[in-house]
């Protein structure tokens, strides 16, 4: 089953991508539009409906089962300018690293 | 409140017969003498493991040292006390402690508790939710025997023998104690 | 400090092998992730934010220059350069990949180091006064006691699967640098009217969702029944202790509900059923006790009665030096030496981290002037025991150029906080961006001096792992309405007179939080007797409602919620 990417520019309730870590190093990684997992939000398979989220709930629990990735998980997402941004402070956090420097 | 903790956490778990069930101890895996059933009619004569509460009401009472006590031992819930048990440890041969959940570790308790308090000469067979990784624990506490249902354990169980240590995971790993004792390893 | 025998190598190996192959199987899907997670914790290893973390244990504190080098070694090959130090004298990597972890396993095995135990619902690293052995109001040093709880605790088979995590804290000073009172179990070390050593027990300390004060369980129990009543404690908690909720399962709820009394009986009934046990023998006998105490005699220092003359003159030519060693540096029981403590709170920077090459720094300054040994302090900060009067300036000039001479020991810029957000998977608000902004608005010269002594403590969520609970000033962040809000407490404290910190009223946007410590700082300062009356002791005589009064306009507590 194929899932579309949303029109950008649109901030719409209900944008959803499926994150998890990865099991072989706990790096975040996004379900992304050729059906792998990538290392950043922006590649991220964008659904905007029920059918779509359970779609992609499966897929996380497959991966699961696989051993891919562990804690895979729906989350909110915005798009803005043509990039993606996660709703939640943490989920952003995640997606772009620690802020400030890191030492 | 402490009991009421308990009997919450008992609620719906006894001993089920299960057909995957292996019985293993030091030296292997042996065959399972007792069978378990929820309660005890009258005229059965196999070897039995009854729940604490039915053992309570239906051994405890007409408890006189009568052979027919050789043949039933104890499912002890994770939530249930061992006091009860105490005057007639004697006369008991098997106490099955229940693990409900693999890091529920209260039957470690109970297991040190009975061998090293109460010099208890039974049986100890742990029951429940058991994995290879808590194996070298509940040797250690005293647990002679595991009742294991999970499959993969059984195959690992099977590939190894003798040294119940972590050692056990790894073949040969012999561990040489320094010349001190040292009360505060509790390695058995 | 301890070295491992032939038994203790034996037992790392055995156990870095057992977890290399739970790895193993876990990546070939013989394990799933709920059967590997327990067994994963059980061995410091966390999912967090963006990577694996990976908690190694420092024994009470204590290292040695060669690890504290193969700790540098590890942050710079599998990890991003650098590492974070906690409360509980342990280290953080933030970026380890879960495959690379047995093999770092196996390296601090090489150095005695591991990573057992520093997580999981298990007895957890057992942690001492960073200055045991060298301060002056030392009775007697407990790191002896800290290293064989620990041997005892290490893989007890009995206690591998507790309710939820379990805290020691051991002291053996008259002041307690270690927070005991703030621990699951505390021990003060004394000694009785005839003499004789033993420890007073403290019970059900703690931070978290219902921080509490430990009350005293045992005032005297002597030293060769310390296992006994350890054990007796432990296993009443482990039979009777919840396991029905998770935020209620540590031994603090189990004292509230049973009752301090009750539970105190319960756990006599067990200690005297230990004691009479002769299969069970766990009485600590004084050969056994001199053999680990052999272990932490303090080394021959050498007399450099000519270092207090070198240290005055210095002191008067440089005022920066001498400002550091009024702040940084503490008496020692030895006339001739210092303790000096190493400050990980550059001002902007993140409290409580070192970058490899800081380590490598730190590891050869200990090699030099301090007999190889360093602390961690529950602070987040380094130590180094024992340095020579004579030998400060020295080490002094190595630290500035390494950024590590913030002359802030105990100041506001000694900020304990939590890594929070920016990496915690449990968190809720960044801790970390705090901090630093904090640590830059009072950068001032002379403000941090002004200000005095003063404990501000920084939590990213309501677990606490900062400690702000026991912050003079403390500041929790929370999550409302999608946004990050920070609450204020005053009047904690981790110390002798421990407390638990008071909310001052209604929280504060991440852009309103430092103005609001300012004006805290503010009214302090306004309202103290002199410069020799700290912030907590103002707090204690004038109470919350100045404070309150000047962040909300107004004192009365419901009107500033």
């Amino acid at each position: 089953m194929s899932v579309k990417r949303c029109k950008t520019g649109k901030k719409e309730e209900g944008l959803k991508v499926l994150t998890a870590n990865r099991l072989i190093d706990g790096r975040p990684v996004w379900y992304s539009t050729d059906g792998n997992w990538s290392r950043d939000i922006n590649n991220a398979a964008v659904v905007d409906n029920q059918q779509a989220w359970s779609c992609l709930e499966q897929v996380g629990r497959k991966a699961m089962a696989n051993n891919e990735i562990v804690d895979a998980v729906l989350i909110g997402i915005i798009e803005h300018e043509g990039k993606l941004y996660a709703s939640r402070l943490r989920e952003h956090i995640r997606a772009y690293g620690p802020t400030g420097s890191c030492t | 409140m402490a009991l009421l903790t308990r009997q919450l956490l008992n609620r719906g778990r006894c001993p089920i017969p299960n057909d995957n069930k292996k019985i293993w101890g030091i030296g292997g895996f042996r065959e399972n003498l007792y069978i378990n059933v929820e309660r005890r009619e009258k005229e059965d004569h196999r070897k039995l493991i009854l729940p604490l509460t039915q053992w309570k009401q239906q051994v405890m009472q007409t408890c006189s040292a009568t052979c027919e006590n050789d043949q039933i031992g104890i499912f002890v819930a994770a939530g249930d006390d061992i006091e009860p048990l105490l005057p007639f440890l004697s006369v008991i041969p098997l106490l099955a402690l229940d693990f409900p959940v693999f890091d529920d570790g209260r039957s470690y308790s109970k297991a040190v508790q009975l061998r090293t308090c109460h010099f208890y000469l039974g049986e100890l067979r742990a029951v429940g939710d058991i994995l290879i990784d808590q194996v070298s624990n509940m040797i250690r506490c005293g647990f002679d025997t595991l009742e294991v249902t999970h499959s993969l354990t059984q195959v690992r169980l099977a590939a190894h023998s003798g040294e119940f240590f972590t050692g056990f995971y790894q073949s040969g790993a012999k561990l040489v104690r320094s010349g001190q004792r040292r009360v505060w390893y509790t390695f058995g | 400090m301890y070295r491992y025998d032939e038994f203790d190598k034996a037992f790392v190996a055995a156990r870095v092998a057992e977890f290399s192959d739970q790895v193993k199987r876990r990546l070939a899907g013989e394990l799933t992730e709920d059967e590997f997670r327990p067994l994963r914790l059980r061995n410091g290893v966390y999912l967090q934010l963006h990577a694996y973390m990976l908690r190694v244990a420092i024994p009470y504190g204590t290292l040695s220059s060669r690890q504290m080098r193969k700790l540098a070694h590890i942050a710079r090959c599998y990890d991003r350069g650098y590492g974070h130090f906690t409360t509980r004298q342990n280290i953080q990597f933030n970026w380890p990949r879960l495959v690379d972890i047995p093999e770092i396993l196996s390296e601090l095995a090489d150095v005695e180091m591991h990573a057992i135990q520093t997580s999981g619902n298990c007895i957890r690293n057992i942690t001492s006064d960073h200055f045991a052995g060298v301060a002056a109001d030392e009775i007697t040093d407990p790191r002896p006691y800290a290293e064989i709880l620990r041997q005892w605790s290490s893989l007890h088979p009995e206690f591998s699967y507790l309710p939820r995590k379990f805290k020691f804290a051991i002291i053996g000073a008259q002041t307690d640098r270690a927070a005991i009172q703030l621990h699951d179990i505390g021990l003060r070390l004394n000694r009785n009217a005839v003499g004789e050593l033993g420890f007073s027990f403290y019970i059900g300390g703690g931070q978290g969702r219902t921080p509490m004060v430990a009350k005293l369980l045992h005032e005297f129990i002597p030293v060769e029944n310390l296992l006994h009543y350890a054990t007796a404690i432990v296993r009443i908690y482990n039979l009777y202790g919840r396991r029905d909720n998770k935020y209620k399962a540590r031994i603090k709820i189990l004292v509230h509900e049973t009752g301090f009394g009750q539970l105190r009986e319960d756990i006599d009934v067990e200690f005297a059923a230990l004691k009479r046990s002769e299969r069970y023998d766990l009485t600590l006998l004084q050969a056994d006790i001199e053999a680990i105490n052999a272990y932490f005699c303090t080394p021959d220092l050498e007399n450099h009665p000519n270092g207090r003359d070198t240290l005055v003159s210095l002191r008067l030519k440089d005022q920066a030096f001498d400002c550091w060693v009024d702040k940084n540096v503490t008496r020692h029981k030895h006339p001739d030496y210092a303790i000096v403590t190493i400050s990980l709170k550059a001002i902007g920077g993140i409290p409580g981290n070192a970058t490899a090459a800081q380590m490598d720094i730190v590891a050869d300054l200990a090699e030099r002037y301090s007999y190889n040994e360093l602390r961690v302090s529950y602070h987040q900060n380094l130590v180094l025991p024992y340095v020579a009067l004579q030998d400060l300036y020295a080490v002094y000039n190595v630290l500035v150029a390494s950024s590590l001479a913030s002359a802030n020991i105990g100041q506001i810029s000694d900020i304990i906080a939590c890594p929070g957000l920016d990496y915690c998977s449990l968190a809720n608000a960044r801790s970390i961006s705090i901090a630093q902004q904090i640590s830059t608005r009072f950068s001032r010269p002379g403000y941090q001096e002004k200000i005095g002594e003063i404990q501000l403590n920084i939590s990213g969520c309501i677990n606490a792992c900062g400690h702000h609970h026991a912050g003079h000033i403390g500041i929790l962040g929370v999550e409302k309405k999608g946004t990050e809000l920070y609450q204020l407490t005053l009047g904690g404290s981790a110390g002798n007179r421990c407390s638990i910190g008071e909310i001052t009223g209604h929280g504060f946007a991440a852009d309103e939080i430092v103005d609001a410590v300012e004006t805290i700082i503010h009214t302090y300062l306004s309202l103290r007797i002199d410069h020799g009356e700290p912030f907590i002791d103002a707090y204690r005589r004038i109470g919350m409602m100045p404070f309150r009064q000047a962040l909300y306009g107004t004192a009365d507590k419901t009107a500033a919620e």
